[in-house]
């Protein structure tokens, strides 16, 4: 694998990654929890 | 045996399959997939508060909280695999390092391992510790993000730089010199075309990223541009101190060679930057000394003066690049060929007093 190929398949980690994590919070930060 | 249907996400908790009434389940039991609590719960089918007394506040939201659980559940496994595919390849390099590692290596180490620990409590707390999930889960897919962006940032915007570094590398304009600086090593012109191909010259490069760090850190390796020669002799020097543990072939000998040729452009420039100021110290002085030295039992030639100029000053930059440099003077010159000198170029004083003499009449006295 090539540097190049290395870094492109980093940066998709980074953003499938971030994204993973907006509807993580998405999910959770929009959940009534305990019933409060 | 009711199913009663998850507002937020849409999971069914079915009791014939669960193992367990709904009512029997503790009061703070949550949703295993989007870890909501009970009151979000309502009877399926019937559209009835799962919990007395509550109604599900996301109801409307269920159709697009079950495209998101989907959602996130695809990015996990992406990140997952692209997270193993990136160890796969990058961990049998560690067994090739004999030196110790540089910062950036590392913090890119720790964090890409605390990465995959992190991974593996995530998933065991996901898949068979559900009563964790509210306190680790948010906790744990935090650091995930927080860490890939360390891990990235100090890593990749490199790995752009040297790519578009081993691009410009690859030009017409370089590989046509590196061919000519070829024939310099008793190669035959058929060699020298084939080993300044982009195909070969990137071979030459995975030679210098494989073999040179067996033994050292790749930064002595491109401390100051060489001569063509110089770089052959390097290469040779190191190819038999290998021939026990990881002989170098000859042929990735001149792959290597070829490659160090064409980056001597890139490393002058690096090394005229850091050197600036040592440019003005002592030994350069001495140069100028011995550039300076008349010498009257060789006459000059001007054509050989060029072509010497040629010779020399193209191994490691463009010759246009004098151009660049104010030389005003006799001294100015004798001055930047002292610092050639100091850089690597490799001359005798009689081949110095020729190129000042050239340069001067060339730059100093063509202006006046």
């Amino acid at each position: 694998m090539t540097p190049l190929t290395n870094a492109v398949l980093g940066v998709l980690f980074l953003v499938v990654g971030a994204a993973a994590a907006v509807v993580m919070y998405y999910l959770r930060g929009s959940t009534r929890l305990n019933g409060q | 045996m009711a199913r009663y249907q998850c507002a937020v996400c849409g999971y069914v908790y079915d009791e014939s399959t669960e193992g367990g009434r709904w009512d029997g389940l503790p009061d703070d039991w949550v949703c295993p997939v989007c870890a909501t609590d009970k009151s979000q719960f309502r009877l399926d089918g019937g559209g009835q508060p799962a919990v007395a007394g509550t109604e599900p506040v996301a109801a409307e939201r269920a159709p697009r909280a079950n495209r998101a659980v989907m959602a996130h559940r695809v990015f996990g496994w992406v990140y997952l695999a692209i997270y193993v595919l990136l160890i796969i390849q990058m961990v049998p390099r560690l067994w090739l390092y004999q030196i110790e590692f540089p910062a950036r290596t590392v913090v890119h180490l720790s964090l890409g391992m605390a990465i995959g620990a992190v991974l593996v409590v995530k998933i065991l707390v996901v898949r068979f510790f559900r009563r964790l999930d509210q306190a680790l889960v948010p906790l744990l897919g935090t650091f995930l993000v927080v860490g890939s962006v360390v891990l990235i940032g100090i890593s990749v915007p490199s790995a752009f730089q040297e790519a578009a570094a081993t691009r410009r590398l690859l030009n017409d304009a370089n590989r046509q010199r590196v061919e000519r600086l070829l024939a310099q090593i008793d190669l035959d012109a058929a060699s020298c075309a084939r080993l300044a191909t982009p195909a070969a010259l990137r071979a030459g490069q995975r030679v210098l990223r494989q073999e040179c760090i067996y033994c050292h850190d790749l930064r002595t390796v491109l401390a100051k541009p060489r001569t063509p020669e110089n770089w052959r002799q390097t290469v040779q020097r190191m190819a038999d101190l290998t021939t026990v543990l990881r002989p170098i072939d000859q042929e990735s000998q001149l792959l290597v060679t070829a490659y160090l040729i064409a980056l001597s452009p890139d490393l002058q420039q690096s090394v005229r930057r850091s050197r600036q100021e040592q440019h003005r110290q002592s030994e350069a002085r001495q140069a100028v000394g011995a550039a300076a030295k008349p010498s009257p039992a060789t006459a000059y030639d001007a054509e050989a003066a060029r072509q010497l100029f040629e010779d020399k000053c193209s191994q490691c930059h463009e010759t246009s690049d004098v151009e660049k440099v104010t030389l005003d003077s006799e001294q100015s010159v004798r001055e930047l060929v002292a610092a050639m000198v100091d850089e690597g170029m490799e001359a005798t004083e009689e081949e110095l007093s020729q190129l000042v003499r050239y340069l001067t009449d060339s730059y100093v006295k063509a202006k006046e």
